[in-house]
């Protein structure tokens, strides 16, 4: 599991031993950017939303730039000695509609989300496909 | 860029530019449609104000004086004219519809003289000056900030005077009287003289607007909403010729669906009111008739918006939301957007559009919402009903559905009632994971604190449970089992109902509708599985939720919360005796016990989710999260012993593995087992184990000793030969 900000820098070591990884987005959340989610929701992140510092708590949907970022970093590393390593996410995220169409485009082989949330990701891992389609014929 | 657009020259395809409902309106200008003439300052003049420090730019008065012109050609009115005047509306609009966030200002135009000469052009003294009470009420408040209950008192003062009980009653004198004491509120409020030439009351009510996307409302409903800048960056003014609904028994006015909001039927949908302005039927001041009877009331104005939802949903190709005007038999369109529906009314319109070949698949995919698609597999609250309910208060709306029951604020009490039948509301200021137990025998769950990832909330969207935390507004007292909330004592065993789709508690049984997995429902899923490269695993820690899951459409499992399972009833007393066993043998003796519960969940689980893989992972948080808060000394000690400074970074997941290994020990042996098990039964089992908390590869090397080793004990035992 690469919840670990360590374990994604270092997921070319880990691919020769594990056989799978799965991101746990919360704690990498948590460890991208040095707060603890419950302290964070419950005290100050209101405040940064309404003053405008934050428009997306990032434990509701995938902080790209960051997060997002370093997931891509750990998938590159860790398929550069496994090129075909299943790569899935695991966690709140999986039932984000956005989050779900970041992993589409980072190329995660699944995403895995609470029972009730599974029909959202099915339709946000659709409509990645029809969106990223639409993209590339823009831009031809 | 230009910053105004008159509605018939306007690049309407622009809706980050002029806003929805600028839009809207233009686009219906084009279609020919009957939309009374006007013009929309674009969003990019809102942002500029902002950079102004909240002033217009030079250049948007003499631009907006010059559409003004426009607009009297069009209307053959004149602006600020004593015969004659033009009236206009100023009306917020942004990218995306944001119902009752912003303001709106009507009747604008009206003053001490032109009063006069909409008397004389409507031939309708009392008309005009209870038009012109209506906008400088709707002014102070909106431009000003005048508290509405100043004029209201006015207002109830001359209905007393003049012996009326309906303002519709009121004479002609006692409107004068009440305009000029509407001012003076005003003047006082303000320190100034009432603004009385059109020209500067435009250019207030143009701010005015402007600020209000800053407003409280507005930025609450955007945060709640998720919309961000690049959804939409500002609000769009769009100033419109008045059009009256309340000139008379031919007049009218309403809003109406192209087809069902609710269900996706396709027919229209909406209500009307006649002799009323619009804001009577949003502001729900009177209840409005349903649109079939505008057929008989208005025949033709009831066929002419027919066929402009005809026309209008063929264009947009996307069911509309509409406003409309029947001003003296002559019927306009004041507003079109796209309909904002629920999870079902979006799904069926989606299948049924495709079947009148209106719209393709992909379009038919894109155009929902995905996160509504979980409010179809809830309970949720029977709408029509709850308006008889009190509500209690609001609170973060955590986990989906609606759920009633009797309020228990004791984890024990509501097992015990739980288990017995009854249905119960657990209330805690927060829960740990001892609480957990409580949570499956409840109908939903409701703290005070913590967030849409607190302990409370992830729990309960497991299991699929009601849950709404962190409502402030109620003060819990746990000890005296009850809570308070708004002035109201809710006490244990009194009926409540919390509605976690929308964060809202409500005082007695409010009923609820039960799920319905429809047949178009089933049809999108089909469709975006065929298009969707991604695969979709769920999170499931009992063979309940991986059933529920694969029902849904999950091909696998990809987070198995081994510690969930000790969380259960019969087995968190056995996991806390594991923790707090001094010696070795007694710890042993324990863990075989655990590893045989553990193997008939891994057995349960992976039979439900046969064929795909399931991802167990090993046992995460750290030991003293299981510990009970307890007087117990021994307990108390051994809680002491583990307490960590930073329990998030500390010694859990894998680091646990490590320094305790019996445990992992002990899951790796069940889920092989369990695996055994099910493949001497010819079941495909496929399981994956996962280690949480890895930074190193030494760390994972270390535990994949153990795992070897294990396995080729097993291969032994049991001459099973597989990963």
């Amino acid at each position: 599991m690469l919840e670990v900000v360590r374990a994604c820098l270092t997921s070319d070591e880990l691919a020769y031993t594990a056989e799978f990884f799965s991101f746990g987005t919360n704690d990498l959340t948590q460890g991208v950017f040095s707060f603890s989610r419950e302290d964070v929701e419950g005290k100050f992140l209101g405040d940064y939303m309404d003053k405008g510092l934050v428009e997306i708590s990032p434990f509701q949907s995938i902080d790209e730039n960051g997060v997002g970022d370093l997931m891509k970093i750990g998938i590159e590393r860790g398929r550069s000695v496994q090129k075909n390593l299943e790569i899935g996410i695991c966690g709140e995220h999986g039932g984000d509609p956005n989050s779900v169409k970041f992993c589409h485009a980072a190329d995660v082989s699944y995403v895995s989300a609470s029972p009730y949330r599974i029909p959202t990701a099915i339709l946000a891992a659709a409509q990645a496909v029809i969106e990223q389609k639409k993209t590339k014929k823009s831009k031809k | 860029m230009k910053s105004i657009y008159a509605f018939e020259d306007a690049d309407s395809k622009n809706r980050m530019l002029l806003g929805g409902k600028g839009a809207g309106l233009s686009e219906m200008t084009r279609l020919k449609l009957p939309v009374p003439p006007g013009f929309t300052i674009t969003t990019e003049v809102c942002n500029k104000y902002y950079e102004n420090g909240k002033k217009l730019p030079k250049d948007v008065m003499p631009l907006v004086m010059k559409n003004i012109a426009k607009m009297e050609k069009k209307t053959n009115k004149k602006w600020n004219s004593i015969k004659n005047p033009l009236l206009v509306s100023v009306r917020s609009g942004a990218a995306i519809s944001m119902p009752g966030m912003m303001d709106t200002i009507l009747n604008l135009g009206l003053n001490e003289k032109t009063v006069e000469g909409f008397a004389e052009q409507t031939k309708n003294p009392r008309f005009s000056w209870d038009s012109y009470r209506r906008f400088i009420q709707l002014f102070g408040k909106v431009v000003f900030g005048v508290n509405d209950k100043k004029f209201d008192k006015v207002l109830e003062a001359a209905k007393k005077k003049q012996k009326v009980k309906d303002d519709s009653k009121l004479n002609v004198k006692s409107l004068k009287n009440i305009v000029s004491k509407y001012k003076k509120i005003c003047e006082k409020h303000t320190k100034r003289k009432f603004p009385d030439t059109p020209n500067e009351q435009l250019r207030l009510a143009i701010e005015a607007v402007f600020k209000s996307w800053m407003g409280e409302r507005a930025v609450k409903y955007r945060r709640e909403s998720k919309i961000t800048k690049d959804i939409a960056d500002g609000t769009a003014v769009n100033v419109v010729t008045m059009v009256f609904g309340n000139m008379g028994d031919d007049s009218a006015t309403g809003v109406v669906f192209t087809r069902s909001g609710a269900n996706g039927k396709k027919e229209l949908e909406g209500e009307y009111l006649t002799n009323a302005q619009g804001e009577d039927v949003v502001a729900g001041v009177r209840t409005g008739k349903e649109i079939v009877e505008l057929k008989k009331e208005m025949p033709q104005s009831y066929k002419e918006l027919n066929n402009a939802c005809t026309k209008l949903e063929n264009h947009f190709k996307e069911v509309q939301d509409i406003e409309f005007t029947v001003e003296q038999g002559k019927f306009y369109l004041l507003q079109t957007r796209g309909a904002k529906m629920a999870a079902q009314g979006y799904v069926k319109t989606s299948v049924d559009m495709v079947k009148e070949k209106l719209i393709d698949k992909n379009r038919s995919l894109l155009r929902i919402p995905a996160e509504q698609l979980e409010a179809l597999l809830h309970n949720t609250i029977d709408e029509k009903k709850a308006k008889q309910f009190k509500q209690l208060a609001k609170g973060i709306a955590a986990s989906p559905g609606a759920a009633n029951g009797i309020a228990i604020f004791d984890v024990k009490k509501a097992m015990e009632l739980g288990e017995s039948g009854k249905k119960v509301i657990l209330i805690r200021k927060e829960t740990k994971p001892e609480d957990v137990p409580a949570f499956y025998p409840s109908q939903g769950i409701l703290t005070s604190l913590g967030g849409k990832t607190s302990h409370a909330a992830i729990v309960s969207r497991g299991m699929g449970k009601s849950c709404i935390v962190g409502c402030n507004e109620l003060k819990i007292d746990e000890e005296h089992d009850r809570c308070k909330a708004n002035g109201i004592i809710v006490k244990e065993m009194d009926e409540i109902t919390i509605d976690g789709t929308t964060g809202t508690v409500f005082i007695g049984n409010v009923p609820t509708v039960k799920p319905k997995k429809t047949k178009d429902f089933e049809t999108i899923l089909g469709w975006a599985q065929k298009i969707k490269k991604l695969g979709i695993r769920a999170n499931a820690d009992t063979p309940n939720a991986a059933k529920l899951a694969r029902e849904y459409g999950a091909e696998g499992i990809g987070l198995c919360r081994t510690e969930r399972m000790f969380n259960e009833k019969d087995r968190i007393k056995l996991f806390v005796k594991m923790i707090m066993a001094k010696k070795p043998k007694e710890r042993q003796e324990i863990l075989e016990k655990l590893q045989k519960l553990q193997k008939s969940d891994f057995i349960g689980i992976l039979k439900a989710m046969e064929g795909y893989k399931v991802t167990i992972r090993l046992l995460d948080p750290p030991l003293h999260e299981f510990l009970p808060s307890s007087k117990n000394k021994k307990v108390l000690a051994r809680s002491k012993e583990l307490e960590e400074v930073n329990p998030m970074m500390g010694h859990r997941g894998v680091r646990l593995g490590i320094t305790s290994p019996e445990i992992y020990e002990m899951q790796i042996k069940a889920v092989f087992e369990a695996t055994a098990e099910l493949v001497k039964k010819k079941i495909n089992a496929k399981p994956q184990i996962m280690i949480p908390q890895v930074s190193s590869i030494a760390e994972l090397n270390h535990i994949k000793s153990i795992y070897n080793n294990v396995k080729s004990d097993m291969e032994k035992n049991t001459g099973l030969n597989s990963k």
